[in-house]
């Protein structure tokens, strides 16, 4: 080989390097900055999908925090909330959610996802997770199959994988 | 080419050369991100950050970077500083980062960097890709904060950087403003009186 293009290869090879290098340099602080601010946005969550509630206590599996007990400013228990990852039609999404005592629904946030834009992207809109205040566990289905909730037109996975979200650890908060 | 100035340089940038009016690039972000004031800040601030990296580097390794691989070259170049100011903005400005979305990541493919590394850059000496950088990204700033002027004020009645409320206007707000048609209509105007006074003035140049 001409000894030009082994030339051309490593320089391009030392740069790729200092590009990498630098750029893991940067990476750990802004991810510790984000976690902060993830957690921020967490605590503001629980707030929205569970309104009455003045405290809230983790319960804990090992380390993996499960869900979170709700309580009133006299330490009542008023319900439980919980983050959960559930799968989408495009990738996980992740969702915020408040039920009361009787497991129905006080409010539901979508933290991340990454849904279709102009489809299941829509499940970040009021519009659809207020729908879900005030929903008994017995009614939370889509509307075309008896329940209380319209799904997004075109974006059935979308609403489904929500509804199926809040099921799950409804099931979990019952487990435990 | 002995006749270069500093000052003479700068202002190339910002009305012979000016990046959306004159050379016509990087038209995508300033359509879609000129919904406000405070976008077109933040996504100027991001441009013009990658652009002075990536024409520093490029002019400083001008005479290492090999002729045949010189694009991919820059682009590794442009996409550690797009990489950068993305992770920076994610950690440091959340509501800025969401509202501008996928532009950041884009910078990457914007003419706008690509072409003064291609042109300028690649052939001037560090302190002239400097400012040409500021210069070029001065132009796009101002270009940008007078379309998210317009289109804030008339889609919103008030004009609202960054928590600050600079202007209101009482008027029923046109939401049309604020969509893709806006900003469409906005960038056609003001490019047709820029053309006109150009026109104009090579005319009276002329006789």
């Amino acid at each position: 080989m001409k000894k030009e293009y082994i030339m051309v290869m490593v320089k391009m090879v030392a740069m790729s390097v200092i590009a990498a290098v630098i750029l893991g340099g940067l990476y750990i602080p802004t991810q510790a900055q984000l976690k902060i601010y993830q957690e921020e946005q967490r605590q503001l969550a629980l707030v929205d999908v569970l309104p009455v509630a003045d405290h809230f206590e983790a319960v804990k599996s090992g380390e993996e925090t499960l869900y979170y007990q709700a309580f009133d400013a006299s330490n009542n228990l008023v319900g439980y909330c919980f983050f959960h990852d559930q799968p989408g039609s495009q990738d996980t999404i992740t969702l915020a959610g408040g039920v009361d005592t009787e497991y129905t629904v006080t409010g539901v946030k979508i933290m991340t996802h990454a849904e279709t834009p102009g489809l299941g992207a829509f499940i970040d809109k009021l519009s659809f997770t207020d729908q879900f205040k005030g929903v008994a566990v017995d009614d939370l289905m889509l509307s075309k199959n008896g329940g209380a909730i319209d799904a997004i037109s075109g974006a059935t996975v979308s609403s489904q994988a929500v509804i199926d979200g809040i099921h799950v650890m409804i099931g979990e908060i019952k487990a435990n | 080419m002995a006749d270069m100035t500093i000052s003479g340089e700068y202002f190339r940038g910002i009305v012979k050369d000016n990046p959306v009016f004159s050379l016509v690039l990087g038209l995508c972000p300033v359509l879609a991100v000129t919904t406000s004031v405070e976008n077109a800040i933040g996504m100027a601030g991001a441009a013009l950050f990658v652009l002075l990296g990536s024409n520093v580097m490029v002019s400083a390794l001008r005479n290492q970077i090999p002729p045949i691989t010189r694009i991919p070259m820059f682009i590794i170049i442009i996409c550690t500083f797009v990489t950068i100011i993305d992770m920076v903005m994610e950690a440091y400005t959340p509501p800025l980062y969401k509202s501008l979305g996928i532009f950041i990541p884009l910078i990457v493919v914007n003419c706008i960097i690509i072409g003064r590394a291609e042109a300028y850059a690649s052939k001037n000496t560090v302190k002239f890709s400097i400012v040409d950088a500021l210069g070029i990204g001065t132009g796009f700033l101002i270009v940008l904060v007078i379309i998210g002027a317009i289109r804030e004020l008339l889609g919103t009645g008030a004009i609202v950087p960054f928590g600050f409320k600079l202007i209101s206007i009482p008027i029923t707000p046109a939401t049309f403003m604020i969509l893709p048609g806006g900003a469409f209509m906005t960038i056609g105007v003001l490019m047709a009186i820029v053309n006109y006074n150009r026109i104009r003035k090579a005319r009276k140049g002329g006789q």
